[in-house]
């Protein structure tokens, strides 16, 4: 293994230091953007005193909001890093050999095309799992200290960012990494392969999000707008109107039948007003998955992506098996 | 006739994938931006006999249309921001990059009368794909653009600088450059794309701030004007940073104005005082310290900035490409 991961290493020694160094990066940055958040959190209750905020809290409140943008590019490398690790370590695994006409050595001097392909790819796995586990963490520790800094209270119960942090960072580089080598040893050429493998993930990346935008929608219940707090952890698939005598429509409908939607339904409560002359009132509910169901969730998309990852590479296999030595 | 027919057919078959990727992105992209462009004349036609015809309701679902389609359109705009990077680097990192790597260089270096003579003949080609290809993008996106704000002369205007005309065509020379450059330097594609990619970052940031700079000598001091209908007081200007005007008459930046006070109230009028009444939170007239201007440079100065930019751009190109030459003529064969 430690022959195969320092061969890995010589063969694609300036994409790994690359990629790994902006790893580093994106560590040092969310590191200090976490601490200065959370420094600046403490001073934030300390801010309101009999409702007064003083100058500089003022300042501080500034800073919060430039450590805060910090936080989200890391959650945006969160959702791009997947790409970059996946696509850039893994088209060049089969394609740079086709490419360099060195395949025909590679492949008679190992005891099997399969051994080979194992053995060049699983060091790499390894590192790509590494550097998008790591960034999946880091996007978590940022989000967190973004999350409960904006009142929010727990980010494993929440599907805010969700798909910028955690488990899923590493799950999708899996399968990227998988698609990349795929594509590699169909095109057989690296920057070709770059390219189609760009656009091809680009393309399953969109199809899985909303096949399981579907898959998910079957645990969703409807939520009432106004239950303060279960929406803001919640994934809001659609939004309607109740009408009054308890059916769903969308805006249109509810609109056509001079529905309109609002917050106070009931003379009673604080904030009514009359209806607009010959509109009712009606109530927007989400169709949503509450935050509790996130963690199923989480995992069920991620063994998703893994077992994509199992059948690009099988394919990937198929293929190298198939090419004729160039 | 012959000679350059020969000429064109060995280049295209060295780079037939990064060519034919970049004809086929830009046959979309330039199809999808007439086609937004076309549908938002036909709506906006739609639009105006909805109006005379006094009909509401269904005018409503006309300008909703509209503004899905402007939405989508504006969208497209980002491609042709982002269009002269992903291509210049895309033909220029492998143009010597892959020879080296995959030994070839030596022969056709060899072959030819020069190492130059060799290099100038390739970057020729796809500098030439690439310019056509760009200008075609220019094109599409300067009509969406007019096609979006059909009100507006975009020839005075700095909407979407950058994602329009002839800046397009120049930053893609420029990538172009950077990434034979890098590639020549490396000898590798792939590493020599990530490194020109991170490069091209720091180059066009580089530039741009130069550029804001040296824009600063053009602007004009303005009010910030924030009228009834939410005006920026802008006028098609390009906006370079906000500054405060001392009575003096002088100009500094909020930093030291910070520094005099750490409480500032700015009015309507964008006059700034550092103390105010806390019962009525009137300012104090006696705290004036200046008034909160922005810096513009107007919008009938478009085509000269455009141009001034473009050349600085090209320079970069020149420069880098320049460099490349260099790099090739010094490198060892094989």
């Amino acid at each position: 293994m430690l022959t195969w991961l320092r061969l890995d290493f010589r063969l694609q020694r300036f994409e790994i230091v690359a990629l790994l160094a902006l790893v580093g990066v994106l560590a040092i940055v969310s590191a200090v953007s976490v601490m200065q958040l959370n420094e600046l959190q403490q001073l934030h209750g300390e801010c309101y005193v009999d409702g007064e905020v003083g100058a500089e809290c003022l300042a501080a409140f500034e800073e919060r909001a430039l450590w805060a943008e910090a936080a989200h590019w890391i959650l945006r490398a969160g959702w791009a890093m997947p790409f970059l690790l996946g696509i850039v370590l893994g088209v060049p695994i089969v394609a740079r050999e086709v490419d360099h006409r060195t395949g025909a050595v590679s492949w008679s001097l190992a005891r099997s095309r399969a051994r080979w392909l194992l053995g060049r790819t699983l060091p790499i796995l390894v590192v790509v799992a590494l550097g998008a586990g790591a960034v999946g963490v880091l996007a978590e520790l940022a989000a967190s200290a973004v999350y409960t800094g904006s009142g929010g209270s727990e980010l494993s119960r929440s599907w805010t960012w969700f798909d910028q942090r955690g488990m899923l960072v590493p799950a999708r580089a899996a399968a990227l990494l998988g698609i990349g080598v795929l594509v590699g040893a169909l095109v057989g050429r690296t920057l070709p392969g770059l390219l189609v493998a760009g656009v091809m993930s680009w393309g399953i990346f969109a199809g899985t999000t909303t096949a399981m935008d579907g898959w998910r929608a079957t645990d969703a219940i409807d939520i009432a707008w106004d239950s303060a707090g279960a929406l803001e952890s919640a994934y809001v698939i659609d939004v309607r109107v109740r009408a009054p005598d308890g059916r769903l429509l969308s805006f249109a409908e509810a609109d056509a039948e001079q529905i309109v939607p609002a917050m106070f339904t009931n003379p009673t409560e604080e904030g009514y007003e009359e209806p607009p002359a010959g509109y009712r009132y009606g109530t927007e509910v989400a169709r949503a998955v509450p935050g509790v169901e996130y963690r199923k969730w989480v995992l069920r998309e991620s063994a998703v992506w893994v077992s994509m990852s199992a059948v690009a590479e099988g394919l990937a296999l198929a293929a190298v098996r198939r090419r004729r030595p160039a | 006739m012959n000679g350059a027919m020969r000429w064109a057919t060995l280049s295209f078959r060295l780079h037939r994938w990064e060519v034919a990727a970049s004809v086929v992105g830009v046959l979309l992209l330039t199809a999808a931006m007439a086609w937004f462009a076309w549908q938002l004349q036909v709506i906006a036609a739609d639009q105006l006999a909805c109006e005379r015809a006094a009909s509401p309701s269904g005018c409503e679902l006309i300008a909703n249309r509209y503004l899905e389609t402007s939405e989508w359109g504006s969208r497209l705009l980002y491609l042709s921001w982002g269009a002269p990077f992903g291509m210049g680097l895309l033909l220029g990192v492998p143009l010597v990059a892959r020879e080296v790597e995959s030994r070839t260089s030596a022969i056709a270096w060899t072959l030819s009368r020069s190492r130059l003579a060799w290099l100038a003949s390739r970057v020729a080609f796809l500098g030439l794909v690439l310019v056509l290809l760009l200008a075609a993008i220019a094109v599409a996106s300067e009509a969406l653009a007019t096609a979006l704000l059909p009100t507006l002369d975009l020839d005075a205007d700095f909407t979407w600088h950058g994602r329009r005309g002839c800046l397009v065509v120049a930053r893609g020379l420029a990538a172009l450059g950077i990434g034979l450059c890098l590639g020549a330097v490396i000898g590798r594609a792939l590493p020599a794309l990530l490194a020109a990619a991170f490069a091209s970052a720091l180059v066009f940031t580089a530039v741009s701030i130069w550029m804001d700079r040296w824009n600063e000598t053009e602007a004009r001091v303005t009010a910030f004007d924030f009228g009834p209908e939410g005006s920026s007081g802008l006028d098609g200007g390009l906006m370079l940073g906000s500054r405060v005007e001392l009575p003096s008459g002088e100009l500094v930046g909020w930093d030291e104005i910070v520094r005099i006070s750490d409480q500032q109230m700015v009015d309507m009028d964008g006059a700034i005082y550092t103390s105010f009444d806390e019962l009525t939170g009137e300012p104090d007239p006696s705290s004036l310290i200046g008034w909160d201007r922005m810096l513009v440079v107007p919008g009938s100065m478009y085509p000269t900035i455009v141009l001034r930019e473009s050349g600085v751009v090209a320079g970069v190109a020149v420069l880098f490409g320049l460099l490349a030459a260099r790099v090739v003529v010094r490198r060892r064969l094989g």
